[in-house]
């Protein structure tokens, strides 16, 4: 145990003298115009060091993986936001802040998560909240980027499609673990054509994907029955081929996947600018600051994997790869110990949903599959997201806690 | 719900697959895509070079023996010109880079772009010492195989042709002068930029690399190579030429229809005589014929740093395509590139080296040989004693009193060859002659085609002369 | 001009210092691996009838209960589904209740969560005495 906690520490060091050097480097390039990027960038690796230890002291037998894992990759990405826009440094470092916060109270609160089983009429309220909280920006919301799938509060924008991925993923659980006759799996095969209805109503693709794929994944894992999954998987692709002929945006998103070079200047400029950022890098990458990932639009969100491609080369980006590779793993692992068929499902969901994110962006960033936009977890500049992503593993660590707890209860009896 | 930790130990199985199938692509994407994403003329939406190549002084191109043929030079402005000193002689080959002219690029500063902006290598000790060493940074130099001298005597005697002449090593496959006519004069592209492109001979052609031609009685190397090789005994026929021959009622003329009588081999091929080599084919087969022309490359694009059309070979159908084909008539088509090194496998004992153009880039501050090309093995269509008849047959083709060739003798100096006056369809018949000297120990080898210049003999033949005489003189 | 050769230095220590990060990651996730195995190891101590009818090794980590799922499996109704876990610690053992019906007991006396365990001490699950030997 002392071993093991103390190459914990090792790995936190690690990620410390990246963080001195990175920002020695970036702070005599960007030449940081005020105090305040300073005295926020010196908060971070305290910040991370403060989690570190809480998490140690309050959950001795949590995940500490998922803190150690996310402090590199919230750095890397804050490296790189520094890198290419400046400006939104600030705000990335207070998101990470909310960011850890939310993930220990989460820890706590998922830790009773049976209630969550237990609630009355649970289903249909989170599928209730799940449908309300989509359609949500279908009437308030604003077109960013082509989708219309933001909120906006006095500038502050919000994704609820990221809420909207929680609980529906408690709604899943919930329902499988009691319904799993094939009447059930077609009426929630409706429900979720309805959701796929309202991201295709606001073009937001990765998000699509995203929800039907974890959905699939899911009722393979609670029903073993491999009709419906290869039926989910048929239907998924009969829906891609009927919406490449009816969307527009479809058709242009896998058109630019299959050829790139067809319209560099207009429909395929995103991609072939990735491309090139990627082909820049080479195995050990240009350096920090002296590539030109700026010349990708929207760098610093759905395109920032392509960006520490350019910087850190194809040694840095693999080594991104592979701790997502160990967080899905630790995931699975929850999973796998959870006590009961209802938290596994609940981890399951929400590892999926997670590896599935990670892989449709940064597959879709390096041309193996068509460009959806959804942001990489922990690294694209994004709020909704970053918050998210740490209430996703506070809950993944709440689940592998609550075996920890019923022993201390048995404990305390007597 | 039995099954359930089984099924999630599958997720596992399939995310990482996922996964590693995303370091995978990532991999194979950096190895291979690369650098043809690098290189590919989409590039001229790739920022970053533009950027980086404003800031690089880009290489100069020079000649074998360290002559400048291309540089740039730094404007009052910042901004960069390339100067071409030896411009028209050297138009096609060298051609002209994107980076200075928007619209397009070819030839060696299209083939060694990144060299000449420094960026192969990326060496990181090369990278460090150019940027510790330099104040600015400098592209690297390419030196190329061609001898100036050389380029620019063919370049004279071909002015005012239309044609190419290519000559080249046969024991390394060095290209040591490719010239391309009509030419134009590559420092007034920016300006006249439309009229080079469009003009009606088609000057930015490389002619020598990309026109193609029938070959016609050069041909005969590669009918007399297949006699060799797969009917030997049809090398001690005789046969009576009477000036033509019938074939499948076609009635097909020697050039200006003399009839040569009884005559061997070696004669028939001294004076290229079309009835004899007609009737040869006919004995051989196509079959035969087609094998062997594909042996030398003839339906292939021969590899080389800058772009080469693909040589024409369709399959031989009847008596008369055979007829035509044994005497490079029909409808085969060749670039003078080709030919070259058709004779290159006589002159080196069967073997055909593979040309190139570049000899090494070398760093222009420290010297450091960054690329060099070594000689390679392209292709081996016969055997050596396969090569020493026909070698024999072709300086035979040249100092034989009844020899086509003879207007290319040297005195002191064996010279190999074989004259071609090529039918077309355009006008008067296309001159060749391919030829290697010395034929004891052969160093270089010509071709050298004139459009509608008659008589190969009397129009290729002098010119191939003058060039062997230069470089082996000199 | 300073800056890009500081950058192309440090590049090559920042992906060094990634790849030993990533190094530590995974020596983590492989202790978790062998730790999960580390708890099957037998050890020298023994648990047996105090009549002597049978004897068991200890592992690291030893269930006890009626349950299949038991590392030691008594067939008593005294003895709950899961009752009690052994536990080693450095050189010492330790056992815990888990919340068995009946109770366990270390030389007669009722423990409260985990008790430590010394060479011949006699544990008691139900109606069953076993004696813990080092």
């Amino acid at each position: 145990m002392e071993e093991y906690i103390k190459t914990g520490s090792k790995a936190m060091k690690n990620v410390f003298w990246i963080f001195v050097i990175a920002f020695l480097l970036l702070f005599i390039h960007n030449k940081p115009k005020g105090f305040d990027t300073i005295y926020f960038t010196l908060a971070f690796p305290i910040l991370i060091y403060i989690v570190y230890y809480l998490h140690v002291r309050l959950f001795p037998l949590g995940e500490i993986q998922f803190i150690i894992l996310t402090s590199f990759l919230t750095e890397m990405g804050l490296i790189m936001i520094y890198r290419v826009t400046p400006d939104l440094l600030i705000k990335q470092i207070v998101w990470i802040a909310i960011g850890f916060l939310l993930y220990f109270i989460s820890s706590y609160i998922s830790k009773y998560y049976d209630l969550l089983y237990k609630l009355k009429y649970g289903e249909a309220i989170y599928i209730a909240l799940t449908i309300a909280l989509l359609g949500s920006t279908l009437i308030f919301g604003r077109e960013i980027g082509g989708a219309k799938n933001w909120l906006t509060f006095d500038g502050i924008y919000v994704q609820p499609a990221e809420l909207a991925k929680i609980i529906y993923i408690i709604f899943l659980a919930k329902y499988l673990c009691t319904r799993r006759e094939t009447k059930d799996i077609i009426i929630l095969g409706l429900i979720t054509l309805a959701i796929l209805g309202i991201f295709v109503l606001e073009k937001d693709l990765g998000m699509a994907f995203l929800f039907y794929a974890t959905t699939v994944l899911l009722i393979f894992v609670s029903t073993s029955n491999l009709l419906y999954t290869a039926v989910g998987i048929g239907l998924f692709v009969l829906g891609g081929i009927i919406s490449y002929f009816l969307f527009w945006h479809v058709r242009v998103r896998i058109e630019a996947w299959l050829n790139p070079w067809m319209d560099v200047p207009g429909k395929t400029y995103q991609i072939v600018q990735s491309l090139f950022a990627i082909a820049a890098g080479g195995f050990f990458g240009t350096g920090l600051g002296m590539g030109h990932p700026e010349y990708i639009p929207v760098v610093a969100s759905d395109f920032i994997f392509s960006a520490i491609c350019e910087e850190f080369g194809l040694l840095g980006a693999v080594a991104i790869i592979l701790v997502y590779f160990v967080i899905m793993y630790r995931g699975i692992k929850v999973a796998l110990n959870a006590k009961d068929g209802f938290g596994a499902l609940v981890a399951t969901g929400l590892i999926s949903m997670f590896s599935l994110q990670v892989f449709t962006i940064i597959g879709g960033v390096i041309k193996f599959i068509p460009l959806t936009g959804v942001t990489l977890p922990f690294v694209s500049y994004g709020g909704s997201s970053m918050v998210m992503s740490f209430v996703t593993l506070g809950m993944l660590n709440g689940i592998a806690l609550k075996e920890e707890q019923q022993d201390v209860q048995f404990e305390s009896q007597y | 719900m039995s099954n359930l930790n089984r099924n999630i130990k599958i997720l596992f199985g399939v995310f990482s697959v996922l996964f590693f199938g995303l370091i995978a692509y990532l991999t194979y994407f950096q190895i291979y895509e690369r650098d043809r994403l690098i290189t590919s003329s989409y590039s001229v939406y790739n920022r970053r070079l533009i950027e980086q190549e404003k800031k690089i002084l880009r290489g100069s191109i020079l000649d074998r023996n360290g002559i400048v043929l291309a540089k740039s030079i730094i404007e009052a402005d910042g901004s960069q010109k390339r100067e071409y000193l030896d411009g028209s002689a050297f138009a096609q080959v060298i051609g002209y880079s994107r980076r200075i002219y928007q619209q397009g690029n070819a030839g060696i500063e299209k083939a060694y772009d990144r060299e000449l902006l420094g960026m192969v290598g990326n060496d990181p000790i090369i990278i460090l010492r150019k940027l510790v060493l330099a104040k600015g940074q400098v592209g690297d130099n390419v030196y190329l195989t061609i001898d100036k001298t050389l380029q620019d005597l063919a370049y004279k005697e071909m002015e005012g042709k239309k044609g190419a002449v290519v000559a080249l090593n046969p024991k390394t496959g060095e290209i040591l002068a490719m010239v391309s006519t009509p030419s134009y004069d590559p420092n007034t592209l920016g300006e006249n930029w439309k009229e080079i492109m469009t003009s009606p001979d088609n000057v930015v052609l490389n002619r020598a690399t990309q026109g193609l031609y029938p070959p016609g009685s050069v041909f005969k190397i590669v009918t007399t190579a297949a006699v060799l090789t797969y009917e030997p005994e049809l090398y001690n026929k005789t046969f009576d030429c009477k000036g033509y021959i019938i074939v499948d009622g076609n009635r097909i003329n020697d050039f200006g229809g003399i009839a040569h009588g009884i005559e061997d081999f070696k004669q028939a091929f001294y004076r290229s005589c079309n009835s004899f080599f007609i009737q040869i084919g006919l004995d051989l087969g196509s079959e035969n014929l087609q094998s062997m022309a594909y042996n030398f490359g003839l339906d292939k694009r021969v590899p080389l740093e800058i772009d080469t059309a693909k040589n024409y070979f369709p399959p031989i159908e009847g008596k008369v395509a055979l007829a035509e084909t044994s005497i490079g008539q029909g409808k085969i088509l060749v670039t003078p590139l080709t030919m070259a090194l058709v004779a290159s496998a006589v002159a080196n004992d069967g073997v055909i080296m593979k040309p190139y153009l570049m000899r090494y880039v070398a760093d222009p501050i420290s010297g450091t040989v960054i690329e060099k090309s070594t000689p390679s093995q392209y292709l081996n269509p016969i055997s050596k004693k396969v090569a020493d008849t026909i070698k024999q047959l072709m300086i035979g083709a040249v100092n034989d009193k009844e020899g086509t060739g003879k207007a290319a003798q040297i005195p002191g100096i064996t010279v190999a060859g074989k004259t071609g006056t090529a039918e077309n369809p355009h006008g008067a018949p296309h001159a060749w002659f391919v030829g290697f000297a010395p034929a004891e120990n052969p160093q270089i080898v010509v071709s050298v085609i004139v459009e509608n210049g008659g008589e190969g003999g009397k129009v290729a033949a002098p010119i191939a002369r003058d060039i062997i005489r230069s470089y082996l003189t000199k | 001009m300073y800056y890009a050769i500081a950058s192309q230095i440090l590049k090559y220590v920042l992906i060094f210092l990634i790849y030993l990060f990533l190094y530590r990651v995974f020596k983590i996730v492989y202790m978790d691996i062998k730790g999960a195995r580390y708890e099957r190891q037998i050890t020298s101590a023994k648990l047996s009838f105090l009549n002597g009818e049978r004897t068991f090794n200890l592992f690291e980590v030893t269930t006890i209960g009626r349950s299949e799922e038991c590392d030691i499996v008594i067939e008593s109704p005294y003895v709950s589904a899961r009752h009690a876990i052994i536990r080693k610690r450095g050189k010492r053992f330790y056992i815990q209740d888990l919340n068995s019906t009946n109770g366990t007991f270390v030389n007669g006396k009722r423990i409260k969560g985990i008790a430590k365990i010394r060479n011949n001490d006699v544990i008691t699950l139900g109606d069953v005495e076993l004696k813990f030997i080092l």
